[in-house]
């Protein structure tokens, strides 16, 4: 569990508060966090689909917004403790299924993080310039800043993977660690596998809403769909 | 004595200039924590002038930190305490603007969407293309800000107050040029990455795929929440799969 939270603290120091350097962006933490693990799929399936999600989801000045990069992170932690599916070997759609509802849901539940953040940062921020004026070097305040966004992001990011490990429990009983067995990824990988190219669409219309104007939009959709022909 | 401000150490601050922000003055403390290293004196006018309200994207900050830092080095009185607190809230509006519509909106997206595409076109190789396309990306997107950053720096502190003038620099309509043309080819190069690796299972796949599209853009239209949009296009893809195969746990 503690690895799922020191990368949720890096992620959200990343996404909101230090450097914004991108190391926080799903396609980056996410395949990353997979990587560390041992289960790099798991990091590409849930970094690609979700950085192309939450593209549209800008952090901008009192706004509230999705917390994107936390909710893909716990999707991952979650679907990476699950072992392969023992039919074919790759992670199971319906524990890649049942991450994604997951991330999804604790990315907006994220919304209320940053307001709650902001509001205690009102009293710190303030003592921090008076400590300031006085003389002081304002350290002591800098840390508790710094603590309050540390907590922030690994308390959040520790409670959805708690959350997601509860849920796959119910799911798959005590040996869900084991990985799905043969019978639940038959009955379950056609219909589930949809999540894929489903949240594809979704993404690629993200992505075509945030980068293109209203008026351009034409162009993108036959311009890709003539290039995506040719390719296939 | 050497009398230049000590740029590099304000702009390395500068990176944690949202550690305090908050609703009172947003990122006003910040501004403060960014500069203390360069305030002489600190007498209480000059640290409540640098700590007021601002808010502005966080790269286009250093343009705000080069003025600031040229206007706290004169004599501050309550009174200019009052005027650099006006000037400052005046400013975050442009800084604020101009940023987000350049860097937020536009140049991270499209560099994401174009490591995203990589990604897909690049199937089973696509843990190799990660390495490269990742590194690129982090490459480009942080060497650019911090190239701007220092640009920014030095022209804020060469115009001082009238730092709103590089609002009307003759270099922006162009940069606005590049990056529309750079948006289209990244959606493009995503919609038709998505398109290819969606497409190519069969028609069921591409039936969820055009259906999460619709759906999509159905919600941006009508301004419903991205996870609304999710949870429906899950939905119709089981409708979709429901309707085209049959499987064990399907009538």
């Amino acid at each position: 569990m503690w690895l799922p939270a020191l990368a949720g603290v890096v992620v959200y120091l990343d996404t909101s508060v230090i450097g914004q350097t991108l190391l926080g962006q799903p396609i980056v933490a996410c395949v990353l966090y997979g990587l560390l693990v041992d289960r790099p799929e798991v990091g590409l399936f849930f970094g690609v689909l979700f950085e192309l999600i939450w593209l549209a989801n800008l952090q901008i000045g009192a706004a509230k917004f999705s917390e994107g990069s936390l909710g893909t992170l716990i999707a991952t932690a979650t679907a990476a403790r699950v072992a392969p599916s023992e039919v074919t070997g790759e992670p199971a759609w319906i524990v890649l299924l049942l991450c994604t509802g997951l991330g999804l849901i604790f990315a907006h539940l994220g919304r209320e993080v940053a307001p709650l953040v902001r509001r205690t940062m009102n009293g710190v921020a303030e003592k921090y310039v008076q400590t300031f004026s006085e003389g002081g070097s304002g350290g002591r305040w800098i840390f508790t800043a710094l603590g309050v966004h540390v907590l922030a992001g690994g308390a959040f990011t520790l409670l959805g993977v708690a959350a997601g490990h509860f849920l796959l429990r119910l799911y798959f009983g005590e040996f869900y660690a084991l990985g799905p067995g043969e019978a639940v990824v038959n009955s379950t990988d056609l219909l589930c596998s949809g999540v894929w190219p489903s949240l594809l669409g979704v993404g690629s219309a993200a992505a075509m809403i945030q980068l293109v104007a209203r008026k351009d939009w034409l162009w993108v959709m036959v311009g890709g769909g003539i290039l995506g022909a040719l390719l296939l | 004595m050497n009398d230049a401000p000590r740029m590099t150490n304000i702009l390395l601050r500068s990176l944690a200039v949202q550690l305090f922000l908050n609703y009172k003055t947003m990122q006003g403390p910040g501004y403060l924590m960014s500069l203390g290293s360069d305030l002489r004196e600190r007498n209480e006018h000059k640290v409540r002038a640098a700590g007021s309200f601002i808010n502005g994207h966080p790269a286009f900050s250093s343009i705000a930190l080069g003025a600031l830092t040229k206007r706290l080095r004169g004599e501050v009185t309550a009174e200019t305490a009052k005027d650099i607190s006006e000037w400052k809230r005046q400013i975050s509006t442009p800084l604020g603007a101009i940023g987000d519509s350049i860097i937020w909106e536009r140049w991270k997206p499209a560099l994401l969407a174009l490591c995203v595409a990589a990604m897909l076109f690049s199937r089973e190789f696509a843990a190799t293309a990660w390495v490269w396309a990742v590194s690129a990306m982090l490459l480009i997107y942080n060497l650019s800000l911090w190239s701007f950053r220092v640009w920014g720096f030095r022209h804020g502190y060469q115009l001082g107050e009238r730092v709103a003038e590089l609002a009307l620099h003759p270099a922006l309509p162009a940069a606005r040029r590049v990056l529309r043309i750079l948006g289209i080819a990244a959606a493009i190069a995503v919609v038709c990455a998505a398109l290819w690796t969606a497409f190519a299972p069969g028609t069921t796949s591409a039936l969820q795929f055009g259906a999460g599209f619709l759906i999509m853009l159905g919600a941006a239209l009508l301004r419903t929440s991205t996870l609304t949009a999710c949870f429906l296009t899950i939905l119709s893809s089981f409708a979709i799969a429901y309707f085209s195969t049959s499987t064990s746990l399907l009538p």
